[in-house]
């Protein structure tokens, strides 16, 4: 009787152990992640960080699910719609039609009990999560600034006064020193292809009124900044600077790789970019081109100053998401939050030891493979990295970095709403009015007047509805 | 006399004229062809002196192709596209023959629903979510026969074949019947060897879609190891504005490398994609011989 | 025929006819005709999680009521027109005029060439007739120049804009269409030739009296099997070269639908939208080829 008795105790025993080993053991989240399986370091630096994690006293078994570049979208789409759910998603815009159905987790009570990213975030990012908590992302606002090179600008009085003072004179009398003694072809070029005037906006649009896409007016009624007197007088002066070859005259088929070509090439005297990411890239590419850094330049100063996209706080457009249906939530965001701590933000910073850094004891050594490094997989933000030792050069240009500052000053909050279903397709047309009229007007194929022709048609496909609904829903 | 004269020196003014025309023709086609040769070929620091009609390089530098190769998967992207292009081309061809021949027979029972069944498919495009979903079901996910076989006939050059094997006379396919030849025999000995320019038209036709393969590779490999080269070269030529984020990193792998311009990138992979179809057509050429027709009727 | 041999026979006959057919045929079944079986999305609600509720003719509604469609189909047709009907002539006559070459390395030559620009992506072009037809550096304004005439910018121009997509299709296409022409020449039999030539026929006139009336059924074929694609008008190429100022004038049903999908709708209007092209591309397939059957003899089958 006994011996059955300690039998079944140690059976029981040893039943427990298992459990509680299986319990305590690695859970496994499936990861899918853009441009993983392009990167030759991917295992390595997966190794690392589940080994960080291990120490970090949250192991976890991290499966990375691979896709190729510019598929990406798709492929989440078609994942997701054949029950094939990673735990832990990567989404680059896609997402919201899966929040709205579900499928994806709310992120408000992981944040909250988490032990890194908590603190870390700023201030929109923290409104993003409030009002739409199913992606977390940390990165600085996308925003634009402009910049011209040094060189220029160092021997340029009209430089440094728009830098002191900046307004839509000085501007222009820049642009048209950048003509008239450096030897531009034109003064400024945007990516007029893909982004119409959008890059000018970000020096202009505030000085001229526009502070955000809907904007109270005097009698307390909401109205769309595109079609309102602000953006008429801007265009105007658009259509000066295009006039008087300031504005590169082939801004509506330049694209991204075009516009960079001719300013490192001399023929435009500045662009904008988005900082401070791009900005870094284009100080490398001028720095390789023309032996000369940036300068970062603040937006002009009217009826208001700042920089343009307006930030949109109503959710973030790229970021990670868990699925609704994981069994791994815990473990998926905690490998997000690991990535925050500072060893997880040393890894994903300065990439892997032996190859994108080395470690001599005093200071961490930059290799010249630093550059090859993603260092804004989980985030483009450096919020938070602190490093135990200096680093041999600085991680981003210092001009980039003023950008980057600059960005965080001059940012624009906006006000906004999502186009409800039944005026996606009126809004459609309403955005290629402006954008034809805009383009029609700046390069002077239409007179200015002819606003008032793009405002009535504006109104007729659907302006007067859109108006009226956003009365009901911005506050 | 003078008359034969005249009409010679026609002759001879026509055909200059035409070899002028086609002349003009390869130079358009040719120089922006040349042009991305030359830009991929140039030394990187030397890229910005080419102009769109330029034809030569200038300096010489094979940077940009060793950055290309410098991919882990480059090598093994080849094989897998010979893989894919060679598999998949000869059952698109064997696929193709086999329909077009029992459809271009008129004793085919219900012919007429087949062949309206075939223009149906070819105009409407379910669109790739239905795909998927299929080519989950029966288990093709993450191989690369779901990318071989997702096209295995290609409806257009299906009813092209068929108009082909439409114009094999009639006397001798019957003259086979009569000597007791099965269908598939009357396919192999009669049809086939009078289509060849057709066949070969349709194994370049195929091959290329082949080789070009990178949308569909990307939806359904999940493996780096099975990626197509295509899809391997992509990565340099993403358009999005994430230079800030991705783009950054790998142009700056090595420090000549640093300098290398986008344009010269794409160029680069445009030429390896290139490359393998032009010398293969030149033997494709070969098939397209006169007087084919000649031969089967003596007989 | 049908009448006199029994059904057995028929089958004994026959019947392997459609073991060779089965291969295409279980391919159709299985990638095509299954899958068509999702297009019902284009007639729901469609969500990815839960049941998606049947909505009848919602979304082709809002597509045919869309403030935009009329332009954008009016677009689509211009340049469908453009690309099919004013095209087609093109490579037939390249194809001819290669076929005539006596120099046996010239016409390797021109052959070998011709066709590497369809290897081209759009992006690819788009960047290479943009930097063509550039007022200020640009080769087609440096020849106007040439002759003293002030330059155009012809890719922001309404007027020239859909001749731009027209002539860079052309020179896209050309040699790869004429592929398949050149490979029905060589199939004309060098006795026919012969023939006329003895009647004394100069070269033209054989071109005229054989050649294209062996290459009629072709011709006849492809025209007909583009047809199917008359909706589709090149996303691609309109994508890549469309800019703010020629909006109105360029843009086609696919980008239209590209955009829109982009923001809510996706896959039940875009799915609505295919189905709208597909049906479009069926009445005109076969309204074609009986009107072809009847008056030539010779249709698609």
């Amino acid at each position: 009787m006994n011996i059955r008795r300690v039998v079944a105790a140690a059976l029981a025993a040893l039943l427990m152990l298992c459990v509680l080993a299986t319990v305590g053991a690695q859970q496994k989240v499936r990861f899918l992640m853009k441009d993983f399986d392009s990167d030759p370091n991917t295992e390595a630096f997966i190794a690392l960080i589940e080994k960080g994690m291990a120490a970090a006293g949250t192991p976890v078994d991290i499966e990375i699910l691979k896709t190729p570049a510019g598929n990406y979208a798709e492929k989440i789409g078609l994942m997701v719609m054949s029950g094939d759910i990673p735990d832990l998603i990567y989404f680059q815009g896609g997402d919201e039609k899966l929040a709205q159905q579900g499928v994806l987790e709310d992120l408000t009570p992981y944040v909250k009990k988490s032990k890194y990213l908590k603190q870390l975030m700023d201030a929109h990012s923290a409104t993003r999560l409030a009002s739409y908590p199913y992606i977390v992302w940390l990165s600085p606002p996308r925003i634009r600034v402009p910049v011209m090179r040094k060189d220029w600008f160092d021997s340029l009085a009209s430089a440094r006064f728009a830098f002191a003072s900046p307004s839509v004179d000085t501007y222009y009398a820049l642009l048209k020193d950048l003509v008239a003694k450096k030897g531009a072809k034109y003064g400024i070029c945007i990516t007029g292809a893909t982004n119409g005037v959008e890059e000018l906006d970000a020096i202009f649009d505030a000085a001229f009124g526009n502070t955000s896409t809907w904007m109270k007016g005097a009698d307390g009624k909401w109205f769309y900044v595109r079609s309102s007197a602000n953006e008429k007088a801007k265009l105007e002066f658009y259509a000066k600077l295009y006039k008087e070859g300031l504005l590169d005259p082939e801004y509506l088929t330049k694209k991204w790789d075009t516009k960079e070509q001719v300013f490192y090439e001399g023929k435009a005297g500045m662009v904008a970019g988005v900082a401070p990411g791009s900005i870094d890239v284009y100080v490398n590419k001028m720095m390789k081109a023309q032996n000369t850094d940036l300068v970062p330049l603040p937006p002009a100063k009217g009826k208001a100053q700042g920089l343009t996209p307006f930030v949109d706080v109503t959710k973030e457009p790229r970021g990670f998401a868990i699925s609704a249906t994981s069994k791994v939530k815990d473990a998926a965001f905690a490998i997000v939050d690991f990535m925050w701590s500072p060893a997880g933000l040393k890894l994903a910073k300065l990439g892997i030891p032996g190859i994108h850094y080395n470690d001599d004891g005093k200071q961490y050594v930059l290799t010249d493979k630093y550059g090859e490094w993603p260092n804004g997989w989980f985030g483009d933000s450096w919020n938070g990295f602190k490093p135990d030792k200096p680093l041999s050069r600085a991680y981003m240009n210092a001009s980039a970095q003023e950008a980057g500052a600059l960005a965080k000053k001059y940012m624009l909050p906006d006000r906004t709403f999502l186009i409800p279903e039944q005026f996606v397709t009126n809004w459609d047309a309403m955005t290629n009015l402006y954008k034809e009229y805009a383009a029609d007007i700046v390069t002077g194929k239409k007179p200015i007047s002819a606003f008032d022709e793009f405002v009535d048609k504006w109104n007729k496909a659907g302006g007067v509805e859109v108006t009226k609904y956003a009365q009901t829903v911005l506050k | 006399m003078r008359a034969a004269m005249g009409s010679a020196l026609k002759e001879r003014l026509f055909r200059g004229a035409v070899m002028l025309a086609l002349l003009v023709l390869a130079a358009i086609v040719l120089v922006p062809l040349l042009n991305l040769l030359a830009l991929s070929l140039s030394d990187p620091r030397r890229v910005s002196e080419l102009s769109g009609l330029s034809v030569l390089p200038r300096g010489f530098s094979l940077i940009v192709y060793k950055v290309l190769a410098a991919n882990q998967n480059f090598m093994r992207s080849i094989l897998n596209s010979v893989y894919i292009t060679a598999m998949g081309t000869a059952i698109n061809l064997a696929a193709t023959a086999m329909a077009a021949y029992a459809l271009t027979r008129p004793t085919l029972p219900l012919r007429r629903l087949f062949m309206i069944l075939v223009i149906v498919i070819m105009v409407f495009e379910a669109g790739i979510v239905p795909e998927y979903l299929v080519v989950k079901r029966i288990g093709l996910m993450n191989s690369r026969w779901a990318v071989i076989l997702y096209k295995a006939v290609n409806v257009y050059y299906l009813i092209i074949l068929m108009r082909f094997f439409e114009e094999v006379p009639k006397d001798l396919l019957d003259a086979a019947r009569v000597d007791g030849a099965g269908h598939l025999t009357v396919l192999r000995r009669v049809v086939l060897p009078l289509s060849t320019s057709a066949m070969a038209t349709l194994g370049l036709f195929y091959g290329v879609m082949h080789w070009n393969e990178y949308f569909r590779a990307g939806i359904y490999l999940n493996d780096p190891a099975k990626y197509p080269l295509q899809l391997i070269l992509r990565q340099f030529v993403v358009l999005d504005d994430t230079a800030a984020l991705i783009g950054s990193g790998t142009l700056y792998s090595y420090d000549e490398a640093a300098r290398l311009s986008y344009a010269a990138l794409q160029a680069g992979t445009i030429v390896v994609a290139i490359i393998p179809v032009l010398l293969l057509y030149p033997l494709i050429l070969r098939y397209y011989t006169h007087g084919v027709m000649e031969g089967g009727l003596k007989e | 025929m049908a009448g006199t041999a029994s059904l057995a026979a028929r089958f004994r006959r026959d019947g392997f006819l459609f073991v060779l057919l089965a291969p295409a045929l279980a391919y159709f079944l299985i990638f095509h005709i299954l899958p068509m079986a999702g297009m019902i999305i284009a007639f729901q609600d469609f969500r990815l999680v839960g049941r998606s509720k049947l909505v009848g003719f919602k979304h082709f509604t809002i597509l045919f009521s869309s403030p935009a469609f009329f332009s954008v189909l009016a677009n689509t047709l211009i340049l469908s027109t453009m690309k099919i009907i004013l095209f087609f002539p093109l490579p037939i006559v390249f194809a001819i005029l290669v076929n005539e070459v006596r120099v046996k390395v010239f016409r390797k030559l021109v052959q070998s060439v011709a066709y590497l620009p369809h290897f081209l992506s759009w992006v690819v072009i788009a960047g290479i007739w943009i930097s063509f037809l550039s007022p200020s550096t640009g080769g087609a304004n440096q020849i106007r120049g040439l002759f003293g005439l002030a330059p155009v910018d012809y890719m922001t121009s309404k007027a020239h804009i859909r001749w731009v997509l027209f002539a860079s299709e052309t020179w896209r296409s050309l040699g790869w269409d004429s592929i398949i022409y050149l490979a029905a020449l060589m199939r004309i039999s060098p006795s026919l030739y012969e023939a006329a030539g003895m009647d004394g026929a100069s070269s033209l006139q054989k071109m005229r009296f054989v050649t294209l009336p062996e290459l009629f059924p072709t011709m006849v074929t492809v025209f007909i099997l583009n047809l199917g694609f008359f909706m589709n008008a090149g996303f691609d190429q309109v994508f890549n070269m469309m800019n703010d100022s020629v909006i109105s004038v360029v843009d086609i049903l696919d980008t239209f639908v590209y955009r829109i999908g982009l923001v809510n709708m996706q896959y039940s209007f875009s799915t609505a939208a295919s189905l709208f092209k597909g049906a479009i591309g069926i009445v005109l397939i076969l309204s074609t080829h009986l009107m072809a059957k009847r008056s030539t003899g010779k249709g698609l089958w």
